[in-house]
């Protein structure tokens, strides 16, 4: 079966010398005319210094240069100003970069962490060199060295040599925690659409989520979904490979990984991690695994892609050897774009007019643009399935437990088979004298008049079975019976006979409820739907019925 | 035809009515260019994206066009091909600025040109390199290049670079689809 191309080749700059991280490409609609811009931060080479770069269309647009190396980029809207211009905020070690019109709008620094109070008496009362390195060594085994200052932690690395250098250099600096920006994701605040307010969730090296959330450790990928005013969901991997979940002022572990995780996607019921031993998997937001698939080369990003239009999600996944395949939610692959380069970041959504572009930088620095074209088709590629079927089954070998298994069960095979006959025996048992409740589907509907001593109860039953195809049967032979305590009340009749029931068709009743308890106590009255001939009820329904009024 | 027939036509009695199709990407100005055509009172000011498709009167030497300004979004193309049939020339208009989507605009239309009620027919299509006053806007001879038209052999086809908000090279176009109408409806008579 001939395959039709799905994406068209927009653009390719394979001299465009972009170096990338998977977190650092976005596109964003920056003039307000509707040509969405694409905003890439380069980390650089050794020589060249880090920049923001955009692009407009075929060609580079402007450049900024960035103090540090980018960790993350996201563009989004902090006002109600019109035009609707977005800010790009860009995470660089401690400092948030806000960009408003690709000029510097502001900058916010994550607040300074605690210091240890011993490595602060240390650095205060050290007289040699010795013994501070060996009091700070003794309290990087206590504390871990990520809970040391920077300046202890460069100590501690440098060879014997070069340590009074460095102290003498670093004598006035004051001792500072910073802390790192690790990840960056945006979480609309009140309104779910495109141009709506947002607010940056920012994940650190010292193990929080701004919003207020604490971890155990420090996270690394973080994808988002919800809205920050009412709920949302934030999902996070952290750098040990834990999966963890987090809602509204709370966070917590969903599973640990088997591997260290390389991206992340949060969808609405479903999450989506890529791990490093290049397997899919896709987990429900309880923890439970839903599949798992493997995937011919190792993973290096991962990124959603969402169909607006036809309403379908999937996700795509870079690979070391330059495939880009797209998967759906079940786990299936629908299709496969090849480049021929490591794939070091991908995005999908609009670039320029075109609202299902997927840009790919590859490992070597170029750029690339696809654009999905209107006569694509997703459904999965059956060719594949077919080809599984065909290859050769990997049965594991014997087992000594199944080999014993299968002795005792040639050897006691008469005995084997009598179980089995009893077991069977006593199913149809069950079946024909207990019919379980699920078997007839009958509703009951249930309503009381009136203010009392006097009351009507009406109840509607109703055959919910299928209305007309194979599976469609009236239910006959039910009655319904009441069960009451006689101290409150009195019910007549006791027990009504209920009709044929032809689906979909309700049948009212009434039954006459008075109230005989002095004080007007309300209590609550049982409505048990029998099969006539037969002990267990199919049916039962609880009334509380309101107190009632006292006659004097 | 008849010599009567004939005359008519020279004396501009004889009067054409024929439908024509302006597709294009979206923003690539097929409203604004329609609205030039439009009489100084009825001339809209501002243009907005078309949602479906509006349909627009003109007139140039003695054909009566009726344009059928079909909207450009992704999500309303699958509405051109249920006008092809009825349609006796195609206007398609690209943004010359927009490199990125020349293969968009190439991809519908070899779409266009391979469905079955436009493949077999002789039918003009006119292009509109529009937007040529924009800065990074590339040529109409590139232009054809990108989208490949010299493949296009059984139909006669032309292309023009255009300004749709003042006007220019729109004249020019539309006077060559006037004169392949009368070909085309003459043909097939």
């Amino acid at each position: 079966m001939e395959r039709h191309e799905m994406w068209l080749d927009a653009f390719s700059d394979t001299q465009a010398t972009i170096y990338t991280f998977p977190n650092c490409v976005a596109t964003a609609d920056l003039a307000g005319d509707g040509d969405y811009r694409l905003i890439i931060a380069d980390i650089g080479t050794g020589t060249i210094p880090s920049k923001l770069k955009v692009y407009k269309g075929t060609g580079l647009q402007s450049e900024v240069t960035l103090q540090d190396i980018p960790t993350a980029v996201a563009p989004m809207f902090i006002d109600n100003d019109s035009p609707r211009l977005p800010v790009i905020t860009v995470g660089t070690s401690e400092y948030i970069y806000v960009y408003k019109n690709l000029r510097p709008f502001f900058r916010a620094v994550l607040p300074p962490l605690q210091i240890n109070s011993v490595e602060r008496d240390i650095w205060g009362q050290y007289d040699s060199e010795e013994t501070l390195f060996e009091l700070l060594k003794n309290l990087r085994s206590q504390i871990g060295m990520s809970a040391l200052t920077l300046k202890s932690q460069h100590l501690l690395t440098l060879p014997q040599h070069e340590r009074h250098s460095f102290l003498e250099a670093h004598k006035g600096t004051p001792l500072v925690r910073k802390n790192i920006v690790t990840c960056l994701s945006t979480l609309r605040k009140s309104h779910n659409e495109d141009d709506a307010l947002a607010c940056l969730v920012i994940g650190t090296e010292n193990c929080e989520i701004f919003a207020k959330l604490t971890l155990s450790d420090v996270p690394v990928f973080l994808s988002t979904a919800g809205l920050f005013d009412i709920d949302y969901t934030l999902t996070c991997t952290t750098r040990s490979g834990q999966l963890l979940i987090g809602r509204r002022g709370w966070v917590s572990p969903l599973l640990s990984l088997s591997k260290p995780p390389v991206g992340v996607v949060c969808l609405d019921t479903s999450i989506i991690v890529a791990l490093m031993d290049a397997t899919l998997n896709c987990y429900s937001d309880k923890g439970c695994r839903v599949w798992t698939v493997p995937v011919v080369s190792p993973i290096t990003c991962l990124y959603r892609v969402h169909l607006r239009q036809r309403n379908l999600e999937m996700v795509a996944v870079g690979l070391h050897n330059g495939h880009v395949s797209l998967y759906t939610l079940s786990g299936e692959c629908t299709d496969t774009i090849f480049f021929n380069e490591p794939i070091s970041a991908l995005y999908f959504g609009q670039y320029g007019r075109e609202c299902s572009s997927m840009i790919c930088v590859t490992q070597g620095g170029s750029l690339h643009v696809k654009i999905l074209k209107r006569s694509a088709d997703f459904t999965p590629e059956l060719k594949e399935k077919g080809a599984g079927a065909m290859a050769k089954l990997q049965i594991p070998k014997k087992t000594k437990l199944f080999v014993d298994q299968t002795m005792r069960e040639r050897e006691n095979s008469i005995d084997a088979f009598r179980m089995k006959l009893a077991t069977a025996r006593t199913l149809v048992h069950v079946l024909n004298t207990k019919q379980s409740p699920i078997q007839e589907s009958v509703k009951l509907s249930a309503e009381v008049l009136g203010l009392g001593p006097s009351f009507v109860v009406r109840i509607g039953v109703m055959n919910i079975g299928p209305k007309s195809g194979a599976g469609s049967t009236g239910i006959s032979d039910l009655a319904l019976f009441f069960h009451w305590n006689d101290k409150f009340y009195d019910v007549s009749p006791p027990i009504i006979h209920v009709p044929f029931l032809v689906p979909s068709v309700e049948v009212k009743f009434q039954a006459k409820v008075e109230s005989i308890n002095p004080n007007g106590l309300a209590d609550v009255i049982r409505v048990i739907v029998l099969r006539k001939k037969q002990a267990q009820p199919i049916l039962v329904a609880m009334i509380n019925m309101p107190p009632s009024e006292i006659v004097f | 035809m008849g010599i009567f027939d004939k005359l008519a036509g020279l004396l501009g009695l004889r009067r054409r009515e024929v439908n024509v199709l302006v597709v294009g990407l979206d923003n690539s100005g097929k409203s604004t260019l329609l609205n030039h055509f439009k009489s100084e009172d009825s001339k809209s000011s501002e243009i907005v994206p078309t949602i479906g498709f509006n349909v627009e009167k003109f007139q140039n030497k003695n054909v009566g066009f009726t344009a059928f300004d079909m909207s450009g979004q992704g999500r309303y193309r699958s509405l051109w091909e249920h006008y092809y049939r009825d349609c006796q020339g195609i206007i398609f208009v690209i943004d010359s600025s927009d490199k990125l989507r020349f293969v968009v605009a190439k991809d519908e239309l070899d779409t266009l040109l391979q469905h079955p009620d436009i493949a077999n027919r002789r039918i003009p299509v006119l292009f509109f390199a529009n937007k040529m006053d924009v800065k990074e806007a590339m040529s109409a001879v590139k232009i054809s290049a990108a989208l490949g038209l010299d493949r296009i052999s059984n139909k006669p086809w032309h292309i023009c670079a255009s300004n749709a908000i003042t006007g220019e090279g729109l004249q020019e176009g539309v006077e060559w689809l006037t004169g392949q109408i009368w070909e085309y409806v003459d043909r097939r008579r």
